[in-house]
C-alpha cells in the first residue's frame, strides 16, 4: 500500500464521521438479506400445512404475511439504496475536498507536465469510479455474499444432503460465470481501442479536412472509415455473442439444476427426503442464487477496473508540495514605500526534475521603479523567470529576493499586493466581468474594479453591456483578442502593486491594438516597477534595461542605446523588424 | 459470419428506415421475438408438472421422461432466446455503423465556411456519440415490443385460461405500479436533471481551479476558492442524494405494489387447491407467472427513461443525417500547357468584412516558379488560399483562360496540388500520407524533397507509421512527407505556402534544385518570408502593407525595391536564425 493512502483514508474517515448511517445500513443490508429468505418459507408452509392436507386454517393470514414480507423486503431495499447513496457521497465530497486543499500545496511545476483535462479527470472521474467501487463494489459483494450464504443455510436447514449438493455446486456456477464475464471483457478491451480509432478518425479528418477537400479525397477518407467500423462490427459481434449467449445457458443450468432435485426427490428415490412445500422452496431458492453468483462476478471485476483510479488519485495526493511559507510575512513590511523596490537574483539556477537548465546563473540586481525587458527567442525561460519572481517556483540553486526577503517565503494570500501579473494570454475565469477583474476577492470593492476598468479605457463598453460589470464572460464573448488583454492589465492593477510583470502581451495582436495596449502601459509605468518579456523588439515599453537571454544565460545586457552599439544580434532584429518583416 | 456490408441509406433522416434496412435481421427478430415469447410461458408450466409428478408418485420413469422433457423445452426456449438477442444486437451494431457512416458523410460533404466555423467540429464529435444513445435506445425499444409487450400478454392469458377471477383480481394493481412509474418519471426527471446540471458545474468549477491554478496562486485566491468549493460540493451532495434515492430506490415500492395481488393468488388460488379445482403444480406455476410480470411491470420506468434519452439523442443527431453525397469526378481540363492569370483580385474571409489582400494582378506558366512574398499580414497566406478557389472571392483567377470559379471542384483538386503551413499528416504508413490510396511509385518524388536518406534509416521504410499528426517524425520531416504528397500528382499548379521554415537551408537548397529540373511542366507558387533562395527562382511577387504589389524578377526587385534589397540582404546575413 501507499504510504500516504488518501482513498482509504478518505473511505475511512467519512464512515467514522457518520457511524449512525453506517449502523442503519449494516441493519438495511441483514434486513434485505433475511427477508428475503422468508417468502420461499411460507410457500413452503402453505405447501405443506394447507395444500397437500388440505386444510384452509390461517391461508389468509400466510397470504398476508407474504405481502407484508415483501413490504419489509421493499422498505430494507429502499433505505440500504437510500444510505449507501448518502454514504456514497459522503466520502466522495471528502475526498474532493481534500484533492482540492491538495492542489492549493502542489508544486507549480505540476502543471507544467500535466494536461488540465487529465487532472480534472482524476476529480471527476477517477472518484466517480471510487464512489460506485465503494457503493456497488464493495458493499453490493458483501451483500451477494450474505445472500448465497442465507440462501444455502436455508436449503441446509431442509435437507443438509441438498444444502451439499448447493455448496458443491457453487464453483462450478462461479467458474462458468467467470469464464464468460472474462472473455467478454477481453473483447470489450478490443472493442473500445477500435472504437477510439474510428473516433479518432472523425478528428483527424476534421483536423485534415482542408487537405482531404483540396486533393477530393473525401471517398478515400470514407473508405477508410468504412474499414474501422468494419473492424469495429466485427469485434462488436463478439461482445453481442458472449453477451446473448451467457444468458441461456445460466436458465438451461438452473433447469438441469432443478430437474436434478425433482429426480432426487421423486417419490421412490426419496433421497432427499424433504416434504413437497420444501421441494418447491429449495426450487425457488436454487433460481435466486444465480443473480448473486451473476453479480459477484461483475462487481470483482469493477472492482479491479476501478483500482487504476484508487491509484490515480493517491498518485496525485502523493505529488510533491511547495515548502512552508512564512506566514508572518506581509506586503507592507516588505515594501514599505514605492520608492524602495529592490529586485535582486542571487546567481540563480533553475530546472526541472532530471530535466536541463532552464537558467542558469541568473544575477541581477534591479532598482526601484526601474523598466526591464527580457528578450530573447521563445523556449528560453523567460515565462518561468516570472513564476520564480512571483515565488510560484523554487529556484534549484540561489534566491531572489525584494529588498532582501526570499520571494518563495512570501505565503501566497500577500502576492497580490505586491505583484500585478499580465499573461501572455488572457485566462478567462468563470463568472462575471467583475469577476474576471477582482478573481472574485471579496476584499476588491466595486468602486477598485471600475476605477481599473477606466484605467485600461473598457468601463465605458464594459457599462454599454446588456448586464454591466455583471455581465458573464465566455471565450467568445463580449471581449474582443485585445481587450482581454486591457481586461488581463485591470486584473493586474486593481490592487495597484508596486511591481508589474508583463509577459509578451502585444504578441497576437494587430498594431492598432498593439499601440493601445502600449500606451496604457506606459501610463501605468509611473510608480511601478516593470519587468516585462517580449520576442518582439520594436513593440516593448520605453526600457531602462535590456537582458538578452541565451540558452538560459544572460548574454547581453545593457541600455537600449548601448546595446544597438555593441550587440549584432540585436541591431539585426530591431532593422527587420522595422520593416516589419519578422 | 455476417454478411459485413456498411452502406448508405436513402432517407436516412426518417428513423423508420433504419428498421426498413436490415429486412432479414428484422424478420429474425420478429420471429425469435415471438417464438421465444411465448414459448416461454412452457417453463412455469412443466415446473408446475413437475411437482405434480412429486405429488402424484409417480413412477421413476415417467418422472424422468418429464425431466428430460423440461430441461430439452427449456434448452429449446433459451436456444431462441438466444437467437433473440443476438440478432437484436446485431441490429443495434449495423445501425449504428451506418449512422456513422451517413454523418462522416454529411461532414466531409461540408462547405469550408462551414467548417472553419470552430464549433462545427466539437458538434459533430458530440454528434458521434449521441449516435451510441440513440441506438441503445432504439436496440431496448425493439427488445421491449417483445420482452414486454408479447411476453405479459402470453403470460395474461395463460393466466386467464387457468383462472380468470383471480387474474383480474390480482393483476389490478399491475397498472397502478406502472401509472405510478410513469407519473413520477417528470418528477424524477426534474430532481435528476438538477444534479446533473449541477454535477457538470462542479466540472467546470474543477476545471477552472485547475487551468487557472497558477492564475489564483499568484493572486493568493486558493484559500477562498476552496470555500467556495466546498459549499457547492455540499449542494452537489444534497442533489444526488435526491436524485439518486427517486431514480433507484422508487423500484422497490413499485416493485410491492405491482406484488400486491399476490393476497388473492395465495388466498383464492390456495382455497383452489384445497377444494381439487388445481394442483400444487398449477398453483405454482400461477404464482412463478404473477411474480414474473409484477417484476417486469416494476421495471417499466426504466424503459420509459430509456426511451426518453434516445429521443433527445436522435433529435441532435437528425441534421447530420442528410441524403449521401458523392463527389462529381467529371474531368475536363488542359493537361498540356499551363497559364494563369490573375487579375485585380480581391479576397476576403466570410467571417471579416474587410478585404485581406486587394487589387493582385500577374501571371505565371508551366516551368515557372513564381516567389510570393511580403511583410507579416501582407496577406501571402490568403493569397496563396484564395488560388485554391474554396472561398468566393472577386476579381478574376483564370487557369488556360477559364475563370476558377468556373472549374467543377473535383477538377480545381486535380489542377492545384496545396500544401499550407501544417503538413496535415494522417497517422498511417508513409506510403499512405503520400499516395493517399491511390498506388503509385514514391520514389523519385521523396528524392526530390531530400527523404530518400532519411527512408533509408528507418527499418520499416514507407510503411513506417508516422503516428498521430506526424508526432514520431521531426518536423522538418514531416514538412517533407507534405511536400512529397503535394508533388506526387505533377498537377498544373503547385502552391507551396512556406514549406521550407522546418528545413534546414542546405535541404532547401537542393530541394529548390530539384523542382527546377523535374517540374518544368507544372507553376510552382512558392510563398516565403525567408528570401536567401529568392535568387534562384524566376519572378516575385512582393506585397505592401499597404495592400499594394511589386511583380518582378528577383535582380529587377533587387534594384527596384529598396526594401526588398535590404531585406534580402540582411537576412542572408543573419543566417538561419530568424529571430522568431
Amino acid at each position: 500500500m501507499m504510504e500516504n493512502n488518501l482513498v482509504k483514508r478518505s473511505i475511512i474517515n467519512s464512515m467514522k464521521k457518520n457511524i449512525s448511517i453506517v449502523l442503519l445500513l449494516i441493519f438495511a443490508i441483514l434486513g434485505v438479506v433475511v427477508a428475503s429468505l422468508i417468502p420461499p418459507q411460507i410457500l413452503k408452509y402453505v405447501i405443506d400445512h394447507n395444500l397437500v392436507p388440505k386444510n384452509e386454517d390461517k391461508l389468509l393470514t400466510l397470504a398476508i404475511a407474504y405481502i407484508l414480507v415483501l413490504l419489509f423486503i421493499g422498505i430494507f431495499d429502499f433505505i440500504k439504496e437510500a444510505v449507501l447513496t448518502v454514504l456514497g457521497q459522503k466520502i466522495t465530497k471528502e475526498i474532493r475536498l481534500e484533492m482540492i486543499e491538495k492542489l492549493k500545496k502542489i508544486n507549480a511545476i505540476f502543471f507544467s507536465s500535466n494536461e488540465s483535462g487529465t487532472v480534472v479527470s482524476r476529480f471527476i472521474h477517477d472518484v466517480e469510479a471510487i464512489n460506485s467501487l465503494f457503493t456497488n463494489g464493495i458493499v453490493g459483494m458483501m451483500i451477494d455474499c450474505l445472500k448465497i450464504i442465507g440462501i444455502i443455510a436455508s436449503i441446509w436447514m431442509f435437507s443438509p444432503k441438498l444444502g451439499m449438493v448447493t455448496f458443491i455446486l457453487l464453483p462450478f456456477i462461479y467458474v462458468i460465470t467467470r469464464l464468460f464475464q472474462k472473455r467478454m471483457l477481453k473483447a470489450q478491451i478490443k472493442n473500445r481501442i477500435l472504437v477510439g480509432k474510428v473516433n479518432n478518425h472523425i478528428s483527424e479528418s476534421l483536423k485534415n479536412v482542408q487537405m482531404i477537400k483540396s486533393y477530393s479525397k473525401e471517398s478515400y477518407m470514407e473508405n477508410n472509415y468504412i474499414k474501422y467500423l468494419r473492424e469495429n462490427y466485427k469485434t462488436v459481434e463478439k461482445v453481442n455473442f458472449y453477451d446473448s449467449v451467457f444468458p441461456p445457458i445460466i436458465q438451461l443450468t438452473r433447469a438441469i439444476v432443478i430437474g436434478f432435485i425433482v429426480i432426487l426427490s421423486s417419490k421412490q428415490l426419496n433421497y432427499l427426503g424433504i416434504s413437497l412445500g420444501m421441494v418447491a422452496a429449495s426450487i425457488d431458492l436454487m433460481s435466486n442464487l444465480f443473480s448473486p453468483i451473476e453479480s459477484l462476478g461483475m462487481e470483482l471485476q469493477n472492482i479491479q477496473q476501478a483500482i487504476s483510479g484508487i491509484h490515480r488519485v493517491n498518485d496525485f495526493y502523493n505529488e510533491p508540495e511547495d515548502d512552508n511559507k512564512n506566514n508572518e510575512l506581509k506586503s507592507d513590511d516588505i515594501i514599505s514605500s514605492r520608492d524602495h523596490v529592490k529586485i535582486s537574483f542571487h546567481d540563480m539556477s533553475f530546472q526541472y526534475e532530471e530535466g536541463p537548465a532552464i537558467l542558469q546563473n541568473i544575477s541581477l540586481h534591479l532598482n526601484s521603479q526601474e523598466k526591464v525587458t527580457f528578450v530573447g527567442r521563445t523556449g528560453v525561460g523567460k515565462s518561468t523567470l516570472f513564476r520564480l519572481i512571483m515565488g510560484l517556483l523554487k529556484p534549484s540553486k540561489g534566491s531572489i529576493t525584494i529588498n532582501g526577503i526570499d520571494v518563495y517565503k512570501i505565503p501566497n494570500t500577500e502576492k497580490r499586493k505586491i505583484f500585478g501579473y499580465v499573461e501572455q494570454n488572457f485566462h478567462i475565469v468563470k463568472g462575471s466581468v467583475a469577476d474576471q477583474i477582482s478573481l472574485q476577492d471579496k476584499s476588491i470593492i466595486k468602486e477598485q474594479i471600475e476605477k481599473a476598468l477606466d484605467f485600461v479605457g473598457l468601463l465605458d463598453y464594459v457599462v454599454s453591456l446588456e448586464n454591466g460589470i455583471d455581465t458573464q464572460v465566455n471565450i467568445d464573448a463580449p471581449f474582443s483578442q485585445g481587450q482581454k488583454q486591457l481586461l488581463g492589465i485591470a486584473r493586474a492593477i486593481v490592487t495597484n502593486p508596486p511591481i508589474l510583470l508583463l509577459d509578451e502581451i502585444t504578441a497576437n495582436l494587430d498594431s492598432i491594438t498593439e499601440e493601445k495596449i502600449v500606451s496604457v502601459l506606459q501610463k501605468a509605468s509611473d510608480g511601478h516597477t516593470i519587468l516585462s518579456i517580449s520576442h518582439r523588439l520594436s513593440s516593448m515599453l520605453i526600457s531602462d534595461t535590456i537582458v538578452i537571454l541565451e540558452n538560459g544565460k544572460i548574454k547581453n545586457s545593457g541600455s537600449p542605446e548601448m546595446l544597438l552599439q555593441n550587440d549584432d544580434w540585436y541591431r539585426n532584429h530591431i532593422t527587420l523588424e522595422k520593416m516589419t518583416w519578422s | 459470419m455476417a454478411k459485413l456490408k456498411i452502406e448508405p441509406i436513402k432517407q436516412p433522416n426518417k428513423i423508420i428506415n433504419y428498421w426498413k434496412k436490415e429486412k432479414f435481421i428484422v424478420a429474425c427478430i420478429v420471429l425469435f421475438g415471438l417464438a421465444f415469447n411465448i414459448s416461454t410461458i412452457l417453463g412455469p408450466i412443466y415446473q408446475g408438472k413437475l411437482i405434480d409428478s412429486i405429488v402424484g408418485g409417480d413412477s421413476l420413469s415417467s418422472v424422468g421422461i418429464l425431466v428430460v422433457t423440461f430441461v430439452a423445452l427449456i434448452g429449446m426456449i433459451q436456444f431462441m432466446r438466444y437467437f433473440k438477442r443476438f440478432y437484436i444486437r446485431r441490429f443495434a451494431n449495423s445501425t449504428s455503423a451506418t449512422m456513422r457512416l451517413m454523418i462522416y458523410n454529411n461532414i466531409m460533404h461540408k462547405s469550408t465556411e462551414e467548417l472553419d466555423n470552430e464549433n462545427t467540429g466539437n458538434l459533430m464529435t458530440r454528434a458521434i456519440s449521441d449516435v451510441d444513445l440513440c441506438v441503445e435506445g432504439m436496440r431496448k425499444f425493439t427488445t421491449e415490443i417483445f420482452d414486454t409487450g408479447v411476453n405479459m400478454a402470453a403470460y395474461l392469458i395463460s393466466m386467464f385460461i387457468y383462472d380468470a377471477k383471480i387474474t383480474i383480481l390480482s393483476c389490478f394493481f399491475i397498472p397502478i405500479a406502472m401509472t405510478l412509474a410513469e407519473k413520477l418519471k417528470s418528477i424524477i426527471y426534474k430532481y435528476s436533471n438538477a444534479y446533473r446540471t449541477k454535477s457538470s458545474y462542479i466540472a467546470s468549477m474543477t476545471y477552472d481551479a485547475i487551468e487557472n491554478a497558477m492564475l489564483y496562486r499568484a493572486n493568493g485566491m486558493e484559500a477562498q476558492n476552496i470555500e467556495k468549493y466546498n459549499v457547492d460540493l455540499e449542494d452537489l451532495q444534497s442533489k444526488a442524494i435526491k436524485a439518486n434515492i427517486l431514480e433507484n430506490s422508487m423500484q422497490p415500492i413499485y416493485n410491492v405494489i405491482a406484488m400486491l395481488g399476490v393476497i388473492t393468488v395465495i388466498y383464492l388460488g390456495g382455497t383452489k387447491v384445497i377444494h381439487g379445482r388445481w394442483t400444487v403444480g398449477i398453483f405454482s406455476t400461477y404464482i412463478i407467472m404473477f411474480t414474473a410480470m409484477a417484476i417486469k411491470a416494476s421495471k417499466a420506468a426504466k424503459l420509459f427513461n430509456s426511451v426518453q434519452k434516445s429521443q433527445v439523442s436522435w433529435k441532435r443527431i437528425k441534421p447530420y443525417l442528410t441524403e449521401y453525397a458523392d463527389k462529381d469526378t467529371a474531368l475536363n481540363i488542359d493537361k498540356n500547357k499551363t497559364k494563369l492569370t490573375v487579375e485585380s483580385l480581391n479576397f476576403c474571409y466570410p467571417s471579416c468584412k474587410e478585404n485581406v489582400i486587394g487589387n493582385i494582378s500577374f501571371e505565371g506558366n508551366q516551368g515557372e516558379i513564381v516567389g510570393i512574398t511580403g511583410s507579416i499580414a501582407s496577406g501571402k497566406s490568403t493569397l496563396g488560399l484564395s488560388l485554391l478557389g474554396l472561398y468566393p472571392y472577386k476579381g478574376s483567377i483564370k487557369i488556360d483562360g477559364k475563370e476558377l470559379k468556373d472549374y467543377s471542384e473535383y477538377e480545381r483538386s486535380q489542377m492545384i496540388s496545396y500544401l499550407g503551413h501544417s503538413p496535415q499528416l494522417l497517422s498511417d504508413t508513409i506510403y499512405n500520407n503520400i499516395t493517399l490510396g491511390v498506388e503509385k511509385d514514391i520514389d523519385s518524388v521523396l528524392s526530390d524533397v531530400c527523404f530518400d536518406t532519411d527512408l533509408s534509416a528507418m527499418p520499416n521504410g514507407a510503411s513506417t507509421l508516422v503516428g498521430n499528426s506526424g508526432i514520431r517524425l521531426s518536423g522538418g520531416q514531416q514538412a517533407r512527407i507534405a511536400l512529397a504528397r503535394t508533388l506526387l500528382n505533377k498537377s498544373k499548379i503547385i502552391i507551396l505556402d512556406d514549406p521550407f521554415s522546418a528545413v534546414d537551408m542546405k535541404t532547401e537548397e537542393e530541394i529548390i534544385k530539384n523542382l527546377k529540373k523535374n517540374y518544368k511542366n507544372n507553376l510552382i507558387i512558392l510563398i516565403a518570408h525567408r528570401l536567401t533562395i529568392f535568387n534562384r527562382i524566376d519572378k516575385v511577387l512582393l506585397l505592401h502593407h499597404d495592400k499594394t504589389a511589386d511583380y518582378d524578377t528577383h535582380d529587377g526587385l533587387m534594384k527596384r525595391s529598396e526594401i526588398y534589397a535590404a531585406i534580402y540582404n540582411l537576412q542572408c546575413m543573419v543566417g538561419d536564425d530568424d529571430g522568431k
